[in-house]
């Protein structure tokens, strides 16, 4: 009788015990699933911020210079004048990072742009500097991976001279292409390892360099339009080009720091 | 003779610890349907809220996307918006600024329920002509 009764309460012991796992079991679940609501609602607040402040930069860049980027599988090209101005533009990033850090919790690193001005290109992993400073030169930075630059100048008058200097031997293809009526400057050079470019419109001089490195400097005072096409070696994927103004979301309550950066194609 | 000696020593337990074994059983299943019965319910909940949030994402940046804001103009703004929400929900959007209408508060769409589900989400933007504002959106499944 004795051992029977402490049967009965065993197996009580053990049932409340069972019942009891499952009530922990279900309790942990709903603090899951509580928690899990709240990480599923900030990961789309998250996007919704990061995606729409990097889409209105991107605008804004493309709406108030005169850049235009595209890139394909193995180049991007760059159009813009030669002297750009960037004042429109840095305006409207001021608004947008008054308004961002105000609405979201959010920091917009552009001091360094505005006084580097650089675009970014990125192929598999590698990064080429596109830089366009206050005093007219646009540089490219050099890097193993490009194979070739070819530039078109629109004229706004006549080319008065042309004078190229190129040391050939090396490993670089570079063609410019500036034509106005009847006056031109067209090269074409499959195998360049240095040299020098000396492009004259209206007696304002547009400079071409290229350093033994691979880096191309274009120096001038002269507003011109302008067409770069950086040509690389055969890539994996499509390069990228960017604004280096990191947008980064900061959120405390979740120890949560997202750092990332405009494309702009 | 050995049956009789069994049955007159258990009598009829056995019949009583059946139906306390079927009881318990009972309680037990009761139990963990009740349990599976709210767990799944809870996922489901947590999907159908983010699917929620995911729609209203859409809208927005289909809506900004096309330009619809840019007109800061609140019946353009709700006919677009008619166009594009799904039958079986609802949306309040309220487009926050440094324009001229509305003295730069623009809100259009439903009257956000009580005691429903609704998810929100934000969004920065700007028009063509380089206005910035944000897009503040609510969005709960209509009642059928």
């Amino acid at each position: 009788m004795k051992s029977k009764g402490m049967f009965y309460t065993l197996g009580l012991t053990l049932f409340v015990l069972v019942l009891l796992s499952l009530a922990i079991l279900f309790f942990q679940h709903a603090s899951q699933v509580e928690s899990r609501q709240i990480e599923l609602g900030f990961t789309q607040k998250v996007y919704d911020v990061d995606q729409s402040v990097k889409s209105v930069l991107v605008d804004a860049f493309q709406s108030t210079t005169t850049f235009s980027v595209a890139a394909a599988t193995n180049s991007v090209t760059i159009s813009q004048n030669l002297l750009q101005s960037y004042a429109t533009f840095q305006n409207l990033v001021q608004d947008i990072k008054n308004i961002s850090e105000n609405s979201f919790n959010l920091d917009l690193q552009s001091a360094d742009f505005f006084s580097n001005r650089r675009l970014v290109i990125n192929n598999n992993n590698n990064s080429i500097i596109y830089s366009n400073n206050n005093s007219g030169e646009v540089l490219i930075s050099a890097n193993p991976t490009i194979a070739g630059y070819a530039v078109t100048i629109l004229p706004s008058a006549a080319i008065t001279s042309c004078q190229p200097n190129l040391v050939t031997g090396g490993a670089l293809n570079f063609s410019l292409w500036a034509v106005f009526q009847a006056s031109n400057c067209m090269l074409s050079e499959a195998s360049v390892t240095s040299g020098t470019v000396d492009l004259w419109i209206n007696s304002k001089l547009i400079s071409f360099v290229i350093s033994e490195s691979g880096q191309l400097s274009i120096n001038t005072s002269a507003s011109e339009e302008s067409s770069l096409t950086i040509f690389f070696d055969e890539l994996q994927q499509k390069p990228k080009v960017f604004l280096p103004i990191p947008v980064v979301i900061n959120e405390p309550s979740f120890t949560f720091t997202k750092t990332s950066y405009p494309v702009v194609d | 003779m050995k049956m009789r000696n069994y049955l007159s020593r258990f009598g009829n337990k056995g019949f009583v610890l059946t139906l306390d074994l079927i009881l318990a059983m009972v309680v037990v299943f009761t139990v963990l349907a009740v349990i599976l019965f709210f767990v799944g319910r809870g996922s489901e909940v947590t999907l159908s809220e983010h699917q929620l949030t995911l729609i209203g994402s859409d809208i927005i940046t289909l809506l900004d996307q096309k330009k619809s804001f840019d007109s800061f103009d609140s019946t353009e703004i709700s006919i677009a918006l008619t166009e594009i929400i799904p039958a079986q929900y609802e949306m309040l959007v309220r487009l926050q600024g440094d324009f001229t209408e509305g003295n730069g508060t623009i809100e259009v769409g439903g009257e956000i329920p009580s005691q429903r589900l609704i998810t929100a989400g934000q969004r920065l933007a700007m028009s063509d002509t380089n206005t910035l504002f944000t897009i503040t959106y609510f969005i709960w499944p209509r009642l059928q």
